[in-house]
């Protein structure tokens, strides 16, 4: 379980630039549910995750995994719990190592390292049984470089890297914004086939209304560091685009609602 | 594709040359529908230049005359080429084929009359009168009193706005109270929820739709004025306190009930997002608390979709001191209060026509969008300005007891 308390960041406090990027966010994630996080640029979807991630330290406000308090561990101390795929194909694996020996680098993230062969061949059969489920053709060029493969393959590869340790929450930001069209479609599928057969406990950031809608099982609308709307649920089943896009245009629309508004309406709303 | 419009006296006589299909097919569906939106609602094509027609370009054509027949107009192709006149006729299409144009068709084009006609004048019965009937009047923000809701049925001849609920008890309407218009036997009314989704009842058999009434203003009676307003090359759109004088010079400025029915350019108003049932005593709720429970437009919204609008208008002089009615910031003289409905675009028919059948399309039709309490954002610098209509119908009738206002 992810359980976020009273999490507040503000970048460039006090000069010109500030930015309150978490106010206050207050949020909870049961074991083996996938959340998404929708909102505006801006918004701190992103901010939320890498405060996950450890990528910054928060102001104020406590993050805990599972049962440890991992609000000030650094970033390579949470990656043993932390599974992430990011919005680069590109980013999180290294180019010129196979897939093979990515996906061993993979298996150790967290844990410590020894001296002894890495890839034997009963291994070698796991990977490739595990491959093979991205239906890609992957498992018979293990060990071509990485960074021959599309985009769209390589994230779908990245994806089953960041699953297979079955983290104890597994990070998605915007992962399918920099594919094609037919590459995202197809890498966002795995991610729900891949979330529910793990079981993970997920969270991602994303663009995508669609996809907010159709992988995970919550969605939380953030505007300007704030959790604006929750829908779990029952809530979460009957929402659909139009709604969420009325949501938005919702939220927007309350920031027009200005003193102004108010002294008008006050005359003319009887 | 080329296609050419020539007005002759009623008919948009359209010369299409070329091949219509699936390339075509939504192209030319459009430019059509634009021309039905635009008040031409007899069409005549010219095929002698269609090289092709295949079933994709059958389909438009088809949606196109369904778009005619709602607005009882007509559809004629004439001069169609062999290869169109045997495809339509093998699809058992062949009436729409014509051997020559109408004989009220001019010979020449006369120019574009439809787009000029501006405001048109119907008297259906000068005597007529309408009674008001069945007032509540919650007040922002009162605690609701449950022995001051009304619970009232929505008959064939009540129009009526305000705010209510749907909900058969007065505890489950609690969190539900909303605005809403009635027409006609229909009412469209808001939810105050989150995602602001509006509903809609129509009388059906014995059902008469029926609402918990907090806020209430209806009226009975006879409609005996109808305006049709269309733009002109001066006048692209009408702003509500145009079309509420023009209505009450009719009157010669008695107070009046109406129902507007039109395309919108924009509307501005302000609706529930927090049911009033849900206050715990009456307050006084100001900024920034008031946005909890009121949403506002934020711009001129739903512009070419299609408004259904109720209200009731008078000059100030002639209201003193009544309390359900606001005077308009734009247009002084005139106190108002209006509810508006947005349902997704339907044209109207021309000419004359009758209030329910032209509303019961609406209701007939997909789920309406919308329903708010219009305003005037008259504000200095940043107002929207006040809501308008480019082209539609109003029926009105003054009120025969307008005192009951007060």
């Amino acid at each position: 379980m992810l359980k976020i308390e009273s999490l507040s960041k503000t970048f460039h406090a006090n000069t010109a630039n500030e930015v309150r990027a978490l106010q206050n966010v207050n949020l909870i994630l049961e074991n083996g549910s996938f959340t998404a996080i929708i909102g505006t640029n801006g918004s701190g979807k992103s901010t939320l995750l890498n405060a996950v991630a450890g990528t910054f330290e928060p102001d104020t406000g406590s993050i805990h995994l599972e049962n440890h308090d991992i609000t000030h561990w650094p970033e390579y101390k949470r990656a043993s719990l932390i599974g992430r795929v990011f919005q680069n194909p590109f980013a999180g694996t290294v180019a010129e190592m196979t897939i093979m020996e990515n996906i061993v680098i993979a298996m150790k993230r967290g844990q410590r390292r020894s001296l002894h062969i890495a890839v034997t061949k009963t291994f070698r059969g796991e990977v490739a049984d595990r491959v093979r489920t991205l239906k890609m053709g992957l498992e018979d060029r293990l060990d071509n470089p990485i960074g021959t493969l599309s985009g769209g393959q390589r994230q779908a590869l990245t994806l089953l890297m960041a699953a297979w340790t079955r983290p104890k929450i597994l990070l998605l930001d915007e992962h399918t914004a920099a594919l094609d069209p037919k590459s995202a479609a197809k890498v966002a599928e795995l991610t729900k086939i891949i979330i529910e057969q793990e079981k993970l406990t997920a969270l991602m950031v994303t663009h995508s209304m669609q996809q907010a809608v159709d992988l995970p099982d919550r969605i939380i609308m953030m505007h300007r560091g704030n959790i604006v709307e929750d829908y779990h649920h029952e809530q979460k089943q009957r929402v659909r685009v139009p709604d969420l896009m009325s949501t938005f245009d919702r939220v927007q629309k309350r920031e027009l609602f200005d003193e102004s508004v108010a002294g008008m309406l006050e005359e003319q709303y009887i | 594709m080329k296609i050419e419009y020539e007005q002759r006296g009623k008919y948009l006589l359209i010369r299409v040359m070329g091949r219509l299909d699936a390339a075509w097919a939504e192209y030319f569906t459009e430019e059509l529908f634009l021309h039905i939106r635009r008040g031409q609602h007899h069409i005549i094509i010219d095929a002698s230049g269609m090289v092709f027609l295949s079933s994709a370009g059958i389909r438009s054509l088809l949606r196109v005359f369904k778009e005619i027949n709602t607005v009882k107009g007509s559809f004629l192709i004439v001069n169609a080429t062999d290869f169109v006149e045997e495809t339509l006729i093998t699809t058992r299409f062949e009436m729409w084929l014509g051997d020559e144009f109408p004989a009220d068709m001019p010979a020449f084009s006369s120019g574009n009359e439809i787009e000029n006609s501006g405001i048109e004048h119907f008297i259906f019965n000068e005597n007529a009168t309408l009674i008001l009937n069945g007032q509540a009047g919650w007040q922002p923000w009162q605690a609701i009193d449950h022995s001051q809701v009304k619970r009232v049925d929505f008959s064939q001849d009540t129009v009526a706005l305000g705010i209510g609920s749907s909900a058969e008890t007065l505890n489950e309407a609690r969190d539900q109270y909303g605005e809403f218009l009635a027409v006609a036997g229909n009412v469209v009314y808001q939810l105050p929820d989150e995602q602001g989704h509006p509903d809609y009842l129509i009388t059906e058999k014995q059902y008469v739709p029926r609402m918990q009434c907090i806020q209430l203003l209806s009226y009975s009676g006879e409609m005996g004025y109808h305006n049709r307003f269309a733009p002109t090359d001066k006048t692209l759109f009408y702003p509500l306190s145009a079309i509420l004088k023009n209505m009450l010079d009719h009157v010669k400025g008695k107070a009046i009930g109406f129902v507007m029915l039109g395309e919108i350019e924009g509307l501005v108003g302000s609706f529930l997002s927090r049911s009033p049932g849900l206050l715990e005593e009456s307050q006084k709720i100001s900024f920034p608390e008031i946005r909890d429970w009121l949403s506002f437009s934020g711009e001129r919204s739903y512009r070419h979709q299609q408004a259904l609008i109720v209200g009731f208008t008078g000059n100030t002089e002639d209201l003193p001191g009544q309390k359900k009615l606001s005077v308009l910031p734009s247009c002084p003289e005139f106190l108002a209060h209006i509810h508006g409905a947005v349902f997704p675009y339907q044209p109207l028919q021309n000419g004359k026509i009758e209030l329910k059948t032209a509303v019961q399309k609406f209701f007939n039709g997909p789920p309406p969008l919308a329903v708010m309490h219009l305003v005037d954002d008259a504000r200095p610098v940043v107002g929207l300005g006040e809501s308008a209509l480019i082209r539609g119908a109003c029926w009105f009738s003054p009120l025969q007891n307008p005192e009951v206002l007060s």
